[in-house]
């Protein structure tokens, strides 16, 4: 969705000598100002500044320079020897440390569990063990104090580094209600001769600490473990590139590492390899399976010329690849970027959770707090233990964690599970757009076409068809429009060979045609207004003249050919409906989406593509030129309608800027990956409907996951405080609510889970 | 911190209380008309030294 011509580039700079937020504000100031930067954000905690920018006007020293100027330094980089491993080694480094940390949590939930079980038994041993509850108690203090050192640590650790800044969270309420149920056991263990002389009974709670501690460990462990899986579509793409490339220099073969695969340099793919780089193919030919890119498993193929992604595999013949981009550059590597981004990224309807469990936490202590009081004045005996029970119950069942999961983990599967069809979403807001779109406006050229015309009929008035084409293909040789290199290729196709014409005096009139001699002949090729501006009777024969009519009729575009001031014949030029099409256009209206179609063709061309495709004609605006596209998106947003636009992503950026969601399809795999709001890469436009599908089942996902999340604790609470007891004598046990607590946040990532499996909507 | 809070001068550009011997000792210290402020760092320094009426002015609210 930008408006740039050239794709905008992220750059984070660890910037040195920030002192307080006044430095921050100036070095956004200076960078803002600077020519080319579309957006600077700078991090005074994590001493960064994020900058996104367009290449074409500044780069990274230009950026370094501004942030002198401002008067900082930027930490210098680490000379990176591997250059074209960045992002994978940063992938890597990431995995591996949150691997050492699922490790770590479930050492020492598995730990902490053991420990507390063993408590347990040793307590309710039947028959006793020989120990007066004095001993006993003694004996349990040590394995209760190396829970709480040692797994439990964390807990305490996290709360009290929050708490000067009034932060609440989850490890707050974990830390007290485990705090309590030792300081109380602690207390009791001490002073024995003055808690009995007080009514209350020797029992104590440090089981109960243990055991909270370790399921909460646990389920904190089947979280990253989910999370991790969630993940691994990222790493899995970007292992696809072979580690050691084939490469032809000064005519020998040598096997490198893929970091020192240079642009400009060949490789050589065999069949069954996958290519390693981005690039063009300079000889042989083959089918190319581009599935992990697109999603698409039909083998496409490449010959001379035609260009390759790197990860792609090489089906069937040998290719000789010369390499255009490398490492963090390539396709690949943009993909895994963007995705990766996505995945971190801020969901509008999360920032609403935060809020929630910002007031959450305190209002559950409240609620802690008060079940105590409540239960020491009203409560039977024992009362201690039992307003102390009641209070921890609730601290620990209200645990929030599970809210917090609802979205990010959905969010990274899902982005995974786009990602592998080839759909790429920008960031966690484009997703919740995606989600609520009504209305699916189509540019025609490029989009629901294929962009390439090619010459239907050719109609002859005077003389015979080669002639015609030479005469034609000659004039157009020069021409860089589509229409010409369809003119050209037909000619080839009869037969001819359109260089070796002489041609000179070429000049081409925008929207008109072209002109120029050919063989010293005066050869004008164009629209009949073009024809007659220039002087030409449009003398043909009633034939012709019905052949035309009719090619129009079709929606084909028509070019008359007139050589010396005399018409010689017309061609007819077409361009196709992409094949896919109509299906892509049934399944959104399947999903209950309108469906349109924009163009700057003429209105029977509009007319009989948009049948084709199936819009509807009142859906159908034609004769919009590229400034008003924008406004057209404008018009039926006033209706009320959340409008998506797709298009090529390059001539129609103000269109797709004013869009509730650009969706940008067919740029191919060799451009780089601009940031629309939702990209295609590969050029079927099922994407769209799968993408904005993929978009509503992910926000149904995480609509349940919060329902869930949010419901069951707040259900529970009011157990857990006691609410039961004087129906039923139920209370919760805070260790089962510990496991509870556990379940429900795996049960949201396992939610979550499920939208791997996500299909489009069928069609016929 | 042999210093009080409450007599330590202040940024003029933030507002955060600026321990002057560290200033000086990082020079972080500016002059004007006769008068010398201590700042809690190169950005504030910049800042005021950029444009100090601004932050002299008794209407500014030192603010981060």
């Amino acid at each position: 969705m930008s408006t740039a011509t050239e794709p905008i580039t992220e750059l984070v700079l660890p910037v040195e000598g920030m002192t307080c937020a006044s430095c921050v504000n100036r070095i956004e100031r200076f960078l803002g100002r600077a020519d080319g930067v579309a957006e600077a954000s700078v991090n005074l905690a994590s001493e960064q500044a994020t900058v996104r920018f367009d290449p074409s006007r500044i780069d990274r020293s230009g950026i370094v320079e501004t942030i002198k100027a401002a008067g900082y330094d930027v930490r210098p980089q680490p000379a990176m020897a591997t250059r074209g491993r960045s992002v994978e080694a940063d992938l890597d480094a990431t995995e591996m440390a949150r691997a050492a940390e699922r490790r770590a949590l479930l050492r020492d939930g598995l730990l902490a569990t053991g420990i507390g079980l063993v408590m347990m038994v040793v307590t309710l041993w039947p028959g006793g063990i020989g120990l007066t509850m004095e001993q006993l108690n003694l004996v349990l203090l040590v394995p209760a104090t190396i829970v709480l050192l040692g797994p439990g640590r964390r807990f305490w650790i996290r709360a009290l580094r929050g708490l000067p800044h009034g932060d609440l969270t989850m490890d707050t309420l974990v830390a007290l209600g485990t705090g309590a149920a030792y300081g109380y056991s602690l207390a009791i263990t001490m002073f024995p001769a003055a808690v009995t002389a007080a009514g209350i009974p020797l029992d104590t709670f440090y089981e109960t600490g243990a055991i909270i501690t370790g399921f909460v460990l646990i389920g904190r462990w089947l979280e990253a473990r989910a999370k991790g899986q969630a993940a691994s579509a990222v790493r899995a793409l970007l292992r696809l590139r072979p580690a050691m490339v084939r490469v032809v220099r000064d005519g020998a073969e040598a096997m490198v590492p893929a970091a020192e695969v240079m642009v400009g340099d060949v490789a050589r793919v065999r069949p069954g390899e996958r290519v390693p780089v981005d690039g063009a193919v300079v000889e042989g030919s083959s089918a190319v399976d581009e599935s992990m890119l697109t999603g698409e498993s039909a083998p496409v193929a490449k010959a001379i010329g035609d260009r390759v992604t790197g990860g792609t595999l090489n089906a069937s013949g040998m290719l000789q690849v010369r390499t255009e981009r490398v490492g963090d550059d390539t396709t690949l590597a943009q993909i895994a970027r963007l995705v990766e981004h996505a995945q971190g990224s801020k969901a509008p309807i999360q920032q609403l959770v935060d809020r929630v469990v910002e007031w959450f936490v305190p209002a559950v202590a409240l609620v802690a707090a008060l079940s105590f009081v409540t239960w020491m004045a009203l409560g039977p005996e024992p009362r201690l233990p039992l307003a102390l029970t009641s209070a921890i119950g609730v601290l620990i069942i209200a645990c929030p964690c599970a809210m917090g999961l609802a979205t990010p983990t959905a969010l990274m599967v899902s982005t995974g599970r786009g990602a592998a069809s080839g759909i790429l979403v920008r960031d966690a807001a484009a997703l919740e757009r995606a989600a609520r779109v009504d209305v699916v406006i189509f540019d025609k050229t490029g989009t629901l076409t294929r962009g390439r015309p090619e010459v239907t009929e050719v109609v002859v008035v005077d003389g015979d068809v080669p002639a015609l084409l030479n005469a034609a293909a000659g004039a157009e040789r020069s021409s860089e429009h589509p229409l010409a290199a369809a003119v050209i290729r037909r000619a080839g196709r009869a037969g001819l060979d359109p260089e070796r014409a002489m041609v000179t005096d070429f000049a081409a009139v925008p929207g008109g045609g072209v002109r120029a001699t050919v063989d010293g002949a005066d050869v004008r090729v164009g629209s009949a207004r073009y024809l007659t501006a220039e002087g030409v009777a449009m003398d043909a024969t009633s034939e012709a003249l019905a052949a035309v009519a009719a090619a129009e009729g079709r929606g084909d575009t028509v070019v008359w050919v007139a050589v010396d001031g005399r018409v010689r014949g017309a061609l007819a030029l077409s361009d196709g409906l992409r094949p896919e099409a109509a299906a892509a256009v049934t399944q959104l209206r399947r999903l209950g989406l309108e469906p349109w179609m924009v163009t700057g063709d003429r209105e029977p061309v509009a007319r009989v593509v948009g049948a084709a495709a199936g819009i509807a004609p009142a859906q159908t605006m034609a004769e919009v030129s590229p400034a008003d596209k924008a406004a057209a998106v404008t018009a039926i947003q006033a209706r009320g309608a959340r409008v998506a636009m797709v298009g090529d992503g390059i001539n129609d950026a103000p269109a797709l800027a004013q869009s509730d969601l650009g969706v940008a399809v067919g740029t191919g795999a060799d451009v780089a990956i601009e940031a629309s709001d939702l990209t295609v890469l590969g050029d079927d436009l099922r994407a769209v409907p799968t993408g904005i599908g993929l978009a509503r089942a992910t926000m149904r996902i995480i609509r349940q996951n919060l329902v869930w999340a949010f419901g069951y604790n707040v259900l529970l609470i009011p157990v857990a405080a006691g609410i039961l007891y004087p129906f039923t004598g139920w209370t919760l046990n805070p260790a089962l609510a510990a496991g509870a607590m556990a379940l429900s946040s795996v049960s949201v990532v396992t939610n979550s889970l499920r939208l791997r499996r996500y299909r489009p909507p069928k069609e016929g | 911190m042999e210093t009080m809070i409450n007599t330590l001068p202040h940024d003029p550009v933030c507002g955060m209380s600026v321990d002057p011997a560290r200033a000086e000792a990082n020079g972080l210290v500016a002059e004007h008309e006769g008068k010398t402020y201590y700042f809690c760092g190169r950005g504030c320094l910049l800042e005021f030294g950029d444009d100090p009426n601004r932050y002299l002015d008794p209407n500014y609210t030192p603010s981060m």
